[in-house]
């Protein structure tokens, strides 16, 4: 099976192509992410973070170089990889749990058994309680935490997160970056995580790969050793995460001043 | 020519543009804007005067009174009158400018003329004697087209209908306000067979034929003088059931006016069935011709068949009585025994009596 | 979730009463409105001493309509037959074709064409066609308000099919679900709200279609009623016809409605 690798990604390009002019959005990316690993993307806009994530869950072919997970080579989607979106694409006529339990219906699973552990997981999440409303109902961060749940119903080896905080505001942002560490820490996935914002790159990721733009490339992979659980309240012990901010910052911001 | 252009061009480039206009700029623009306001001027002008010279004729002055005209039902050549006597001029010597439109049936004829939509046109006296009665349709009798009436109805050979009685259980179709199926009851009564058994479709002038054909319908409602028409349409032999051998005395179309019209202008009521009947009187003599001159007017009617209805007309239209007195003639006496008829079997709400229902002085009477 | 704001007392009756005042409202000021209108119609035919037989007064439809209180429903009952079946069939055939429009680009550039052009035939010009076709019955009444319906439902449902939001169509496919699953349980769902559109706009047009069917060859039906009306000016029993044509409208279009709000909850609700 795997080799300890979850996810390889082996010399993959990606190249769109309009009738006028083609786009790199990506250039010969290298990457290895171990189970049970959290990686973090950062990156500007067009760095192509989000590109390379939906190669990685097989929503798009790549133009060039080949992707595995598990050992396998990816051209679909897998069952065992889950996705999280900026929007939490909740169904409005389906109730929270019904929301939760969508994997398990379309991948055909045994209903009971997930059913306790879609309410598991709920409770988890702080939700509680909420399991019969609509989505219309929860405010954003809320419906960000059953997605959130969604994706682990199925208990998928790999959860690939695109930038799923960015709709919310500051404080609900943190918060869930809180909640995610936490339920990670509790059932442990391989995660890569796209995110802009530094503080949420810290406070995650065991890596952290810093992407540059124009066409997209790996600039640079920071490790992060800071011990868990790591937090930014008074209790924390900063130093490290300190020192990884401001090594992000150089990175993201000289880049950008070298490029113009 | 190529100066002139540039120079519209030029000037018009000066004022779109940023450069301002100068003073020679401003004459040019003055110049154009006098020019084109003349043309105006001037296409106004002569289509107005090519327009009423349109309506005045030659050598005429005044200014034509405009009249609309229905007729009894659609375009047949049984309403060939109004477009001859439009076509030979009896309307323009009369001093009108006549629109002729299709009518359907006579309910309603009688009713756009009594709301004033339309001026003038033929429609059965029995039945505007009932939607008198009934309804209070405000319209009167000034002449009659038709001494007897024409209602009957149509079959087709091939449907085995050959008597009244046939008829029970049968399907009709015919347009709703139309003799035929107004005075239905009183025919199955005089008859002898069950109004209720008949089962009447309401449909437009322009499907009759089609439904008889494609036998949707055992017989239509019709006058006697379509029989040429059905017959070409349906390419079959036509059979006709008359009112008159069943309900004998039923006088036949009367030329219909608004009360209010009789009342506020009966010179123009004069004068046009004076026309009309100018128009009667000359298509019954001519019918070949006549047949001709609604061809010309509406393409789509074979002449010959138009003719042939004409030719069946006159028996109804030209009676002894008639040549002795006059076309549009109306007997006191017929009328009022048709109208009696109607009330006597109807009993409608308000019965119509003939001061209601009949305007003497525009037509020859007796 | 809940913060602890202290809320001044009465407020709570306040505000019941506010809404039940605004759902008052809501039915209050249609009412008067109609009210005024006919009052104004009934003034009208005085002032300008309209004849019953041109312009009949409120008063005179009233008494017809009573008049004929035995005979009317079944006249009512042919006409909303005649619609309801018709919308059904419409919806029917209309949406497995807005379904195979949607999915496919062939039989969308091969069958839309033919729609349009279809769509663009006046059909009061083939009503008498289908009398010839098919007799006088119900069976032209039918299938003019199905021609009638046809065309919104398939354009709606087509247009909600291909209208699924990006992210639910990410989610299935990044679920590897099948085309079914995906129709099923996502793309026909989040296409509910345009298909009720169509719906809305059929229903509108159904009723006209049947009384257009029943103008050129009918024994029954409100449509039939207008038109023998004719046969002794009875311009009352027209408006009385009418007015049960238009009352029939309104109940059908606000059925839908109704059932819009109970299947399609979430349209309109604010997204966060």
């Amino acid at each position: 099976m795997s080799d300890g690798i979850a996810i390889s990604v082996d010399s993959v390009s990606q190249v769109f192509r309009t009738r006028r002019q083609s786009l790199h959005a990506l250039d010969d990316i290298e990457l290895e992410v171990r189970d049970g690993e959290f990686v973090t993307l950062v990156g500007r806009s067009g760095c192509g973070k989000s590109t390379l994530l939906r190669i990685i869950a097989g929503l798009l072919p790549a133009s060039a170089g080949k992707v595995r997970v598990h050992g396998a080579r990816v051209d679909a989607p897998r069952r065992d990889v889950s996705l999280m979106f900026q929007r939490a694409a909740l169904l409005p006529w389906r109730s929270v749990i019904d929301n939760v339990l969508l994997p398990v219906e379309i991948l055909k699973l045994d209903a009971r058994v997930h059913r306790a552990r879609a309410e598991e997981l709920l409770a988890l999440a702080g939700l509680e309680g909420f399991e019969g409303r609509k989505p219309y109902e929860l405010s954003g961060g809320m419906q960000q935490r059953v997605a959130l749940c969604r994706a682990l119903v199925h208990d998928p080896s790999v959860l690939l997160m695109d930038e799923p905080f960015a709709a919310l505001d500051a404080l609900t942002r943190e918060e869930l970056s809180l909640e995610l560490q936490r339920i990670w820490g509790e059932h442990r996935k391989t995660i890569v995580f796209v995110t802009h914002s530094i503080q949420e790159a810290t406070l995650l990721a065991d890596r952290i790969v810093v992407m540059s733009p124009r066409p997209g490339r790996i600039a640079r992979i920071l490790e992060v050793n800071a011990p868990r659980p790591r937090s930014l309240g008074l209790t924390a012990r900063a130093e490290e995460l300190d020192r990884i901010s401001a090594e992000l910052h150089e990175l993201l911001f000289a880049r950008e001043l070298q490029a113009t | 020519m190529r100066h002139l252009t540039k120079w519209v061009f030029e000037l018009d480039i000066r004022f779109l543009g940023s450069v301002p206009p100068t003073g020679e700029d401003e004459l040019r623009g003055k110049v154009l804007v006098g020019a084109a306001l003349a043309m105006l001027a001037a296409v106004a002008l002569v289509s107005a005067a090519s327009g009423s010279q349109a309506r005045e004729g030659a050598g005429s002055k005044r200014a034509l009174t405009s009249i609309t005209y229905s007729t009894s039902f659609g375009n047949f050549g049984r309403d060939a009158y109004a477009w001859v006597a439009l076509e030979k001029g009896y309307f323009r010597d009369a001093g009108f400018d006549v629109k002729i439109v299709p009518g359907a049936g006579s309910v309603a004829v009688a009713q756009a003329i009594a709301a004033g939509s339309v001026d003038f046109g033929p429609a059965d006296v029995a039945a505007v004697a009932l939607a008198r009665a009934e309804s209070g349709v405000t319209v009167k009798v000034v002449a009659l087209i038709q001494q007897n009436t024409m209602a009957a109805f149509l079959a087709l050979k091939s449907s085995g209908i050959t008597k009244p009685t046939d008829l029970a259980g049968k399907t009709f179709a015919d347009t709703p306000g139309s003799t035929v199926a107004v005075l239905l009851p009183l025919y199955a009564k005089r008859a002898g067979f069950d109004a209720s058994s008949v089962k009447f479709v309401p449909s437009s002038p322009q499907a009759l034929a089609s439904l008889l054909v494609a036998k949707r319908v055992d017989a239509v409602g019709q006058f006697t003088v379509g029989i040429p028409t059905f017959r070409a349409a349906t390419g079959q032999e036509v059979v006709s059931l008359p009112y008159a051998k069943v309900v004998p005395g039923l006088v036949g179309l009367g030329l219909l006016a608004s009360d209010k019209m009789i009342r506020e202008r009966p010179g123009d009521v004069k004068k046009f069935t004076a026309a009309l009947l100018k128009g009667e009187r000359w298509a019954i003599d001519n019918p070949g011709a006549a047949g001709a001159i609604l061809n010309k007017y509406v393409p789509l009617q074979d002449p010959k068949i138009a003719a042939d209805e004409l030719k069946i007309m006159k028996k109804y239209a030209q009676t002894p009585d008639v040549r002795a007195r006059g076309y549009g003639l109306v007997d006191k006496k017929r009328i009022a025994s048709t109208i009696s008829i109607v009330n006597n079997f109807f009993h409608p709400k308000n019965p119509a009596s003939l001061s209601q229902l009949y305007a003497p002085g525009f037509a020859p009477s007796k | 979730m809940s913060a602890e704001i202290t809320i001044p007392p009465g407020t709570e009756e306040r505000l019941l009463g506010r809404r039940a005042a605004g759902a008052a409202a809501s039915i209050l000021l249609p009412t008067l409105t109609i009210v005024a209108l006919v009052g104004l119609w009934w003034l009208a035919t005085i002032v300008f001493d309209w004849k019953p037989f041109l312009v009949p007064s409120p008063k005179d439809v009233w008494n017809e309509l009573v008049a004929q209180r035995h005979r009317l429903p079944g006249h009512v009952e042919a006409t909303l037959v005649e619609s309801l079946e018709g919308f059904g069939l419409a919806i029917v055939l209309g949406i497995p074709v807005a379904v195979a429009i949607a999915y496919s680009r062939l039989l969308e550039s091969t069958i839309y064409p033919a729609l349009i052009a279809l769509n663009a035939i006046p059909k009061i010009a083939i009503a008498p066609l289908l009398v010839i076709w098919m007799g006088f019955g119900s069976g032209p009444k039918v299938t003019m308000v199905v021609l009638i319906c046809f065309f919104p439902i398939v354009i709606s449902t087509a247009t909600g099919l291909k209208s699924t939001p990006v992210e639910f169509v990410d989610l299935v496919r990044s679920l590897a679900a099948s085309p079914l699953q995906q129709f099923v349980k996502v793309r026909f769902p989040a296409a509910l709200p345009f298909v009720f559109v169509g719906l809305k706009v059929a229903i509108s047009l159904a009723v006209i279609g049947a009384v257009v069917g029943e103008f050129v060859g009918a024994t029954k039906g409100l449509g039939y009623v207008i038109v023998a009306s004719g046969q002794n000016a009875n311009t009352s029993l027209a408006f009385a016809a009418i007015v049960l044509l238009s009352l029939m409208s309104i109940l059908l279009f606000y059925a839908l409605v109704i059932a819009e709000r109970l299947l399609v909850p979430w349209a309109g609700q604010d997204k966060q």
